[in-house]
């Protein structure tokens, strides 16, 4: 309690100065006000943007007056302004400067001469009737979905060739055009706007809108309807054959993607393939719809498995799951040792043909349980594996050998 | 006595003339430092009175820097051009510096001959020549050189007391002082007070009649009676010294320099930094380090005693980090802020007297007298001749040191870039320049544009850059850890800054780019690849300045030309009266000092004699040295460290040479198989460090680890590789290893895909976008967030989802907040998240808290590079809530699906999988996003991955990656109110845009895991595409 008295004795003595001062100030301007009487002849109390505007006035007692002394003062949108009276000596007339008579809104005015005001008023600028135009017509957001629910708004502000709003009620017309049928929509200017929802149809496509004034256009508006969020769908494959030879690509694709209102999904929307095979690994791979079709590739498994595949639009739509079968491409194959066990060469590596098969097939090597030398990719149906004497002495090794699924497992002499 | 023309300075300016006139136009513009000060200059030229420049750091004074030099480039260059200026400038500190070695010499040894001796040598002066055309710091060039002129006069006012004099002295003094101000403070003690002691020396002698029977009495005696001079002369040039420069020292005093030091060359230690010992102590010494037992013995002589220990110390300086004595002498902080080369270049320009007396005394005097009884006048040609020799070849490797060892990127056509800045408002936005060397001064200096960055480290003043050595973000790579690191910042929130383009000179810089959100934009002419990050707020059109006070503007912007008209002025008097007047003889008191030279004592002679010697072995053996560490195929080791030396620098022709012949593999194959291999091991990474192990080895095979450490701007590369080297004749080879058979199935494929395009602005115009050219922002949905505490970091986590109809770009900006809703943290999501999604796309991310490394003073920045180093923030509080403020803007590039995961096994802590490129790009950097979930299946961690190879299109490739950070983690907060897309509420699309979620469509596929701290993992991959077809 004692802090805020506190800040009454600051605020107090500046309140009484503050008052002390205007009361003196009023004193000063009533001073010479005997006998001075004078005033504006209005004739009108609303104007038209562009109108010229002239106020006349008239003063008793101008002998002992310096015309020199009277001015306007004018509240004005643009803030206060003080008009001198015109040149003219006879008649004391001030006149409007343009920028401030094309401007619409209402103008207050206060008659003063040497510090007495001796007249007050005010009048209405009205927006011009002469031509109108379309400044600004806005349609946002640009692209909304099909089915109804979505829409976008359409916002036109009419102004008069000086910029001034229009007044309210003033008629506009809003066109719209959906496919091949037109339609038209009758609009009022409300709060100095015209606006209108425009919700999507059901079909995706393109609107065009335009507001219309009565003498005046807008620009042509186009409002992108984009299809709405698909529906499910199915996956359908395609492969050159059902062997697991790890070299050939499968090729999954999606039925034509739609929504609830049998539009075609936007091109590019991400369609996500994930598949499990036998021993339960994922495969994950995705592609992009082109004309509501999403076609993904996976590379073909290296060992007999089954693959279950089952695309997603994750959280919007799905597909059912399909399972493609690969078998084994063979079912045995030969070893060749050399002379002293050193060299070991895995082959032919035989595909489903009989046929070898294609580089690049992996075929690995553990001795004594440890994989010592890298896999090695086949090379025309064979994989060689020599092991150095210099790191393996003279002795009897187990030794594994493992190639497209099939494992074989030994025990050998080097020597 | 009749005064003629001294020849030997008229050769030695001509020679000056022609040779670094000539050699400047090709040296200049790619040393260190000369085109800072053309940017300086270029502000002056600009604004020559508002020292507040807005190009660099978000602003910064120029008062940091003494003007003179900046200022009269700026004067010329409305002659001219920058360019022409700095050229002018620059010779116009050649002759300078010849003239005043003359005047110097001159001073120090009364003999023309000699002093002409020293001012020819002074042209070829390795030092001089390496400040010139290596560093380029020519305001350095010019203080020294005025000082050099000013000495004489110091000298004679102090031993006549005649005002004029000490007219002529100021005048000059504040000339050196206005050009650079480490000069006149050091020049001080290392110049003045030596040539006071010789002042006092030379009144001695005259009182006591010889220089023998100077006494330390008589001495004392002198002393005092010049006292007053001494002191008038002391006091006035620290009035000079502070009045002059008075707003740089006000400036000082303000921002004092709280910065981390920044590592220079001349710090290191040059036995174990053989190449700074080579730029900053082999090169400026050059063949002076043969003369060092004459020139200390002349020195030491009693007339010179002051500048021998004043020679003794600067040339201790000049050692560096060598031993720790110039650390001692210095203290910490001046150690850590100077550059000690200019001890050296100080010594070795203080020592060219000497050096021309030992000159003329070789050439013309008792030295080739002496020489010629004793070896013969061949052998003294000959000697005189490999002296020479070596001393022209020093000087002339040293300008073309630039040419054999490019410190500098190759010179950049500026124009394109300056035209882009130009265009369309480009310059509304901050720009940083990568890989641009020193030009990036040149870049700022002709465009109004801004960079976050700069070239004058001591102004720099975001904390991001004070706080880390890093000198340029330009170059962070260079800067190891620290430099990468705060370029990382910048990246990650280039908002903060308005930093919206990228200039990249350097494709290293591409990958961390990418991953940060950014995306290339265009090519331009000069083959700059432009970059450029979505949705920047440009910069504001008011930016805040420090402001100083008019009378410090009006001080910087007259006083620095008014010293040199002033100067020119007094000197132009003297000069007339000197020699037009010619009324009375003059001759300076310093020249009755003349002294004969005899005979060479010998002690000196043998001494050099062995000195020459010694340092002969020393340079057979640091040769040797060299030969022992760098030959390859010495041992095993060797050889596999040499060979993977020659892949990284790119010299496969080397790599090759290392292959066992035996093996059959040719070279054709060789570099065929080289040619193929992409990635960021192989092409965006720098080897660290190598080290090999011996895993068996006998005397003509060995099977090594070569356990090797890579630097990529995304994180290190720790590889282990298992190579087999073999002997062959005495030389060690590597086996070649298996190279990937695979071949893929298709020789010829194709692929639909939809790209995009946008128009930007359709209509020609350079007025303000029209409103239905701007494209809506995606709409995202944040499908979940959570705020995760782990030990003591906090992270969020969740998933969001493009569910618009057209690809996004996404950035997301998290602050924390405590209970009392105060702001604890901002930052983004840096690379663990994919930034471009896909309509109906869907990503995990996850934020880190990022605080600025370093900025504890105390705290030792490690000493090796760590890209994913992270210093999380320090926060008051607990954070309870957190907002995201997600920003989506349309992507057109980038967009890449073609990757797939083909397989993977858990095991062991480890996923193992393989990677199938389906597409046709070829995926450079494949990014492995791996989403950890705990047992309800709420997602508490994502880390990102980075696969070491490229996966070609139809090809595969394995990775293995471990299944990290078992920290148990806690959900803190799990609320989407705070959540915000574009400004709009995340809840309000939800309800509008998929109210009817389907949930048991799930968003990702889970794979169990065995973990005490999760229970589920989910992969997802995304890819850097380094050249898109």
């Amino acid at each position: 309690m004692k802090k805020a008295f506190k800040h009454i004795w600051l605020i107090l003595p500046l309140f009484i100065i503050c008052i002390g001062f205007n009361t003196i100030q009023n004193n000063l301007m009533q001073q010479d006000s005997d006998g001075l009487t004078g005033k504006i002849i209005e004739d009108r109390s609303r104007y038209n943007a562009g109108d010229t505007i002239i106020l006349s006035a008239t003063i008793e007692d101008t002998n002992t007056t310096n015309l020199t002394e009277a001015f306007l003062q004018l509240s004005t949108s643009y803030g206060i302004i003080t008009l001198f009276k015109d040149s003219n000596k006879e008649a004391i007339n001030f006149t409007l400067p343009h920028f401030i008579s094309k401007k619409s809104g209402w103008i207050q005015w206060d008659f003063i001469v040497a510090g007495n005001k001796l007249d007050s008023g005010s009048f209405e600028i009205r927006p011009s009737t002469a031509i109108n135009k379309i400044a600004e017509t806005y349609v946002g957001p640009p692209s909304i979905i099909a089915g109804g629910k979505d829409f976008t708004m359409l916002v036109t502000i009419p102004t008069d060739i000086y910029d001034n709003l229009l007044i309210d009620e003033t008629p506009v017309t809003i066109n719209e055009q959906r496919g091949t049928s037109t339609e038209t929509f009758p609009l009022k200017i409300n709060k100095r706007i015209a606006w209108k929802r425009i919700f999507s149809p059901e079909k995706k496509g393109r609107i065009f809108a335009t507001a219309l004034l009565e003498n005046s256009a807008s620009r042509e508006l186009n409002i992108d309807v984009f299809a709405n969020q698909p529906k499910d769908f199915v996956i359908s494959y395609e492969r050159p054959h059902p062997f697991a030879d790890g070299n050939q690509i499968l090729t999954l694709s999606t039925s034509i993607l739609r929504d609830a209102y049998n539009n075609i999904i936007t091109d590019g929307t991400l369609v996500q393939f994930t598949g499990v095979d036998s021993n339960g690994q994922i495969l994950r791979t995705s592609a992009t719809t082109i004309n509501g079709t999403a076609t993904a590739k996976l590379l073909y498994p290296d060992a007999p498995t089954t693959l279950k595949i089952k695309a997603t639009i994750p959280g919007l739509a799905d597909s059912q799951e399909i399972a493609i079968a690969f078998t084994s491409i063979l079912k045995e194959f030969e070893l060749q040792f050399s002379e002293n066990n050193r060299t070991i060469t895995v082959g032919p590596l035989k595909s489903y043909l009989g046929q070898l098969i294609p580089d690049g097939a992996v075929v690995e090597l553990f001795i004594n349980g440890k994989q010592e030398i890298n896999q090695i990719s086949s090379k025309d149906g064979f994989a060689s594996f020599s092991i150095s004497e210099d790191f393996y002495p003279d002795a009897t090794y187990d030794v594994t050998i493992t190639a497209l699924g099939i494992t074989k497992n030994f025990k050998k002499t080097i020597h | 006595m009749e005064k003629k023309t001294n020849k030997y300075l008229i050769t030695a300016l001509l020679l000056g003339l022609l040779f670094h006139g000539a050699s400047i136009f090709f040296t200049l513009e790619t040393t260190y430092d000369a085109l800072i000060h053309l940017f300086f200059a270029e502000h002056y030229s600009q604004s020559w009175f508002e020292p507040w420049n807005y190009s660099w750091y978000t602003g910064f004074t120029v008062m940091g820097y003494p003007p003179l030099v900046h200022q009269s480039i700026a004067l010329l260059s409305y002659i001219g051009g920058l360019k022409f200026g700095m050229f002018t400038v620059a010779i116009i500190g050649v002759i300078l510096f010849i003239t005043g070695v003359y005047r110097f010499a001159l001073l120090l040894t009364a003999n023309r001959k000699v002093a002409g001796y020293a001012a020819i040598l002074a042209v070829f002066s390795s030092s001089f020549v390496e400040t010139l055309h290596i560093f380029g710091q020519l305001p350095s060039i010019i203080g020294i050189s005025v000082l050099l002129h000013a000495l004489p006069e110091i000298y004679l006012w102090l031993r006549t007391g005649k005002g004029r004099y000490l007219t002529t002295s100021f005048a000059l003094l504040a000339v050196t002082i206005t050009s650079h101000h480490v000069t006149p403070i050091f020049g001080m003690v290392f110049f003045i007070f030596p040539l006071i002691g010789m002042v006092l020396m030379d009144a001695s002698k005259e009182n006591a009649g010889s220089m023998k029977a100077v006494t330390f009495k008589i001495f004392l005696a002198n002393f005092f009676k010049h006292f007053k001079r001494i002191i008038t002369f002391g006091l006035g040039s620290l009035v000079l010294i502070i009045g002059c420069i008075l707003p740089y020292w006000v400036n000082t005093k303000n921002n004092p320099i709280t910065q981390v030091p920044i590592p220079h060359g001349s710090r290191d230690n040059f036995l174990e930094v053989t190449s700074s010992g080579l730029v900053f102590f082999l090169i400026p010494w050059g063949i002076l380090l043969l003369l060092f037992p004459y020139l200390f013995y002349r020195f030491f002589s009693k007339r010179y005693l002051f500048f021998g220990i004043s020679f003794a110390i600067l040339t201790l300086l000049g050692t560096g980090g060598t031993t720790s004595i110039p650390l001692t002498i210095l203290g910490e902080n001046a150690f850590n802020i100077l550059t000690l080369d200019r001890f050296t270049l100080w010594a070795s320009i203080i020592i060219l007297p000497i050096f021309g007396e030992f000159a003329y005394r070789f050439s013309d005097g008792d030295i080739k007298i002496y020489l010629q009884e004793k070896w013969g006048p061949v052998m003294h040609r000959i000697s005189g001749g490999l002296l020479v020799g070596v001393f022209i070849f020093i000087a002339l490797f040293t300008v073309s040191l630039g040419k054999f060892r490019p410190a500098q990127p190759q010179e950049i056509n500026m124009l394109p870039i300056v035209n882009f800045l130009n265009q369309d408002d480009h310059d509304k936005w901050r720009y940083l320049p990568l890989g641009f060397g020193d030009q990036m001064a040149w870049l700022s200096a002709q465009t109004n544009a801004m960079t976050v960055d700069g070239n004058y480290h001591s102004a720099r003043r975001l904390p991001e850059l004070t706080s880390k050595a890093v000198e340029r973000l330009e170059n962070s790579k260079f800067r190891g850890v620290e430099g990468i690191g705060s370029l990382q910042q910048f990246l990650t929130v280039p908002d903060k800054y308005h930093l919206k383009y990228i200039f990249s000179n350097d494709k290293f810089y591409d990958p961390i780019l990418y991953f940060s959100g950014w995306h290339r934009l265009q090519q331009l002419e000069n083959g700059i690849m432009v970059w450029e990050r979505a949705g920047v707020t440009p910069l504001p059109n008011v930016l805040p300045k420090d402001n100083v006070p008019l009378f410090q503007k009006l001080l910087w912007g007259i006083v620095p030309l008014s010293t040199v008209i002033f100067a020119l002025l007094i000197n132009l008097r003297a000069i007339w009266r000197r020699k037009l007047k010619r009324t009375t003889k003059h001759s300076a008191t310093y020249l009755s000092f003349e002294q004969e030279y005899k005979k060479p004592i010998k002690w000196v002679f043998y001494t050099s004699y062995f000195w020459v010697l010694i340092m002969m072995v020393l340079f057979a053996f640091g040769g040797y040295t060299f030969y022992l560490k760098n030959t390859a195929q010495l041992t095993g080791s060797n050889v596999v460290k040499a060979y993977y030396d020659a892949l990284d620098f790119k010299n496969f022709e080397k790599a090759y040479s290392f292959i066992n012949p035996e093996s059959g593999k040719s070279k054709t194959q060789y570099m065929l198989e080289v040619s193929v291999s992409d990635g960021l091991l192989s092409s965006y990474a720098k080897l660290d460090a190598i080290s090999t192990e011996v895993i068996q080895e006998n005397d003509s095979v060995a099977k090594l680890k070569a356990i090797t450490k890579w630097i990529t701007p995304l994180k290190v590369f720790n590889t282990e590789e298992i190579i087999e080297v073999k002997k062959i004749d005495s030389k060690w080879f590597i086996t070649p290893q298996n190279i990937d058979l695979d071949i893929p199935p298709d020789q010829l494929f194709s692929e639909n895909n939809t790209t995009f395009y946008n128009h930007g602005r359709r209509r020609v115009t350079s007025g303000k976008t029209y409103h239905e050219d701007v494209l809506k922002q995606p709409v995202v949905e944040v499908l979940s967030a959570k705020l995760i505490k782990s030990n003591d970091e906090y992270t969020i986590v969740g998933t969001l989802q493009n569910i618009d109809f057209i690809p996004a770009d996404v950035a997301i900006k998290a602050t924390l907040y405590a209970k009392d809703n105060s702001v604890l943290a901002t930052y983004n999501a840096k690379d663990i998240i994919k930034h471009k999604l896909f309509a109906k796309e869907s990503s995990n991310f996850r934020i880190d808290f990022e605080g600025i490394a370093w900025s504890n003073f105390d705290a030792n920045p490690p000493e090796v590079f760590d890209p994913e180093e992270f210093t999380s923030i320090i926060l008051d509080e607990e954070p309870v809530t957190f907002n995201l403020q997600v920003s989506a803007n349309v992507a057109t590039t980038d967009l890449y699906d073609g990757l797939a995961i083909q397989n993977n096994v858990i095991s062991e802590g480890f996923i193992e999988g393989t990677l199938f490129n389906s597409g046709i790009q070829n995926a450079t950097i494949p990014q492995v996003l791996i989403s950890y979930y705990d047992e309800n299946k709420n997602l508490i961690n994502v880390t990102s991955n980075y696969i070491a190879e490229s996966v070609r299109p139809q090809r595969k490739v394995t990775f293995k990656i471990p299944l990290g950070n078992n920290n148990p983690r806690t959900i803190l907060n799990t609320s989407l109110k705070n959540v915000f897309i574009n400004g709009l509420p995340n809840e309000d699309i939800t309800n509008k845009i998929v109210p009817d979620r389907a949930l048991n469509k799930p968003m990702q596929t889970l794979i169990p895991v065995e973990n005490e701290n999760y229970s589920y993992i989910s992969i997802q991959v995304n890819s850097y595409i380094g050249n898109p077809k």
